[in-house]
């Protein structure tokens, strides 16, 4: 049979064609690998920023004169334990200073604000110590002198108040801070404005 | 004539418009400084008479140049909920007098960096234990002229072993979590360290629901300083205004896993009680006069029957 033939003929070399295709068109090589190992550190860092000044002028008047501003204190993390952040005077005394003449701090405390009395300074954190909901949610200028507010005091250097304090990591984390003056006509004017300096301190936990 | 002047009034007032709208008002802002310091904190130990260095950067993210100055403070805490004091404690060592800095002040332009090495030198015969100070960078900023200035610091923290001769030793004091709370639902662990050495706990709080839901998930560390007791306070600062809760977790320090037992907080703000209030009394009112009505009715009832 011609078929029968044909493919008898053509085994053996169908079988030799695909020894060689299979084992002549292909080589067997041993793979050669490599690794690399990567490193990274990533740095633990706390930073902290505000405005760097809050301007309060007073246009005093017989009955008290208050105006409010507020800073913005911005803190940055990735210490797992979270941060505190501090506020307090910069030296031991806790006035604002024109020349000789003083408007000393509120006689309130971070635990116990009390409503601003006339010819003091003060300063107030929503939600921390006794403040609660008290603070004011927007600035005035030489508005008679609230009487729902309260203030505290600002600590002297070396007794720093806690304003904010948190558990993880810090991402933008904000604390706004008010600050108050009120003052009436007994309150010496002066050329010279009255300034005072306060510290803001951020550490990790 | 008429349609001139309206064209005109248009034109004036459009002007004024794009005026106000497209030309921004000037505005006095300070520039923003933003003082960065790394690493945060710094674990070292070091023998008495030994020399350590080191350093760190001060970086300025800021859109402004200031200047700064570095010193050092010692480190200590008061109270449980650990308020920072940076004042030296009389009769006790004071360790910021064993640091020394490459810069002392200086100038950092935005973006910039400035490396400051640091050589820590304990004196020989310091006694062994854990001792703690803070690295300050701080703004130097001139002198307002109108109102109060601020400067701000951030520290590096050092937790510093000196000698070998420590004794770590704490327990977990409390987990409380009162059942009846106003929000934020806040829990709260109290850790003592009654040992010679600095240790650092590992926490993590959970808050579900009464099916197991997870609500809140914190994992935390904290180092809690020797001869103190360091509170904990856990707020939940999204909790609901209303709701039944479960809490728990575990802390785990020197080598030691402690399970928080689970509680449970049924939180209501101020206003959902006092509806609560208002509700209950309205049902008791109601069940009253209710009650009273049927008594009369019974009696009314009563009366005819026997009429």
């Amino acid at each position: 049979m011609k078929i029968n033939k044909y493919i008898r003929l053509k085994s053996p070399f169908a079988a030799m064609l695909f020894l060689a295709l299979f084992f002549g068109g292909t080589s067997i090589v041993t793979a050669a690998t490599a690794s690399t190992t990567i490193n990274s550190t990533i740095s633990s860092v706390i930073s902290v920023s505000s405005t760097g000044t809050v301007t309060l002028n007073v246009l005093p008047t017989g009955s008290g004169s208050q105006t409010i501003g507020s800073d913005t204190v911005t803190v940055n993390t990735n210490d797992v334990a979270g941060y505190t952040l501090t506020l307090a005077s910069s030296t031991a005394n806790t006035y604002l200073a024109s020349g000789s003449n003083q408007i000393p701090a509120s006689s309130g405390s971070q635990a116990t604000p009390v409503v601003q009395a006339v010819n003091t300074w003060g300063y107030c954190v929503s939600g921390v110590g006794g403040f609660g909901a008290t603070c004011p949610s927007v600035g005035v200028s030489n508005q008679s002198i609230s009487g729902t507010n309260k203030f505290a005091g600002v600590p002297a250097t070396g007794s720093p108040n806690t304003i904010a304090t948190t558990s993880t990591t810090a991402v933008n984390a904000t604390t706004t801070v008010w600050y108050a003056v009120a003052a009436n006509t007994s309150q010496a004017g002066s050329t010279t404005p009255y300034t005072g300096t306060i510290t803001y301190t951020a550490t990790a936990n | 004539m008429v349609r001139g002047n309206y064209f005109k009034y248009f034109f004036v007032l459009s002007l004024s418009l794009f005026l106000v709208i497209f030309i921004k008002p000037l505005h006095a802002f300070a520039a923003s400084q933003d003082l960065t310091i790394s690493p945060a904190v710094s674990q070292i130990k070091v023998n008495p008479g030994q020399s350590v260095s080191g350093s760190f950067l001060i970086i300025n993210q800021g859109d402004g140049t200031y200047s700064f100055n570095v010193y050092a403070t010692p480190y200590n805490v008061t109270g449980q909920d650990y308020t920072p004091d940076y004042k030296a404690i009389p009769g006790a060592v004071d360790v910021s007098s064993w640091f020394k800095f490459s810069i002392e002040s200086g100038s950092v332009a935005p973006g910039q960096t400035e490396k400051v090495n640091y050589t820590l030198s304990v004196p020989a015969g310091t006694q062994d234990g854990g001792y703690y100070a803070v690295a300050f960078g701080q703004t130097n900023n001139p002198k307002a002229l109108i109102g109060v200035t601020i400067n701000e610091r951030v520290g590096m923290l050092f937790l510093m072993q000196v000698g070998d001769k420590v004794v770590k030793k704490g327990l977990l004091q409390t987990w409380q979590s009162n059942f009846f709370q106003s929000p934020p639902l806040t829990s709260n662990i109290k850790i003592e360290n009654s040992g010679s050495i600095y240790f650092r706990a590992n926490f993590q709080y959970k808050v579900s629901d009464l099916f197991g839901n997870t609500k809140y998930l914190l994992n935390g560390q904290k180092f809690i300083l020797p001869q103190t007791v360091r509170n904990l306070s856990l707020p939940w600062n999204k909790s609901p205004s209303f709701g039944l809760f479960k809490v728990s977790g575990n802390v785990n320090f020197l080598g030691k896993n402690q399970y928080l037992g689970t509680k449970y907080v049924l939180v209501m703000s101020k206003a959902v009680r006092i509806y609560t209030g208002i509700i209950i009394s309205l049902i008791i009112v109601s069940y009253i006069a209710f009650s009273l009505g049927r008594r009369k009715r019974k009696k009314q009832n009563h009366r005819k029957k026997r009429n």
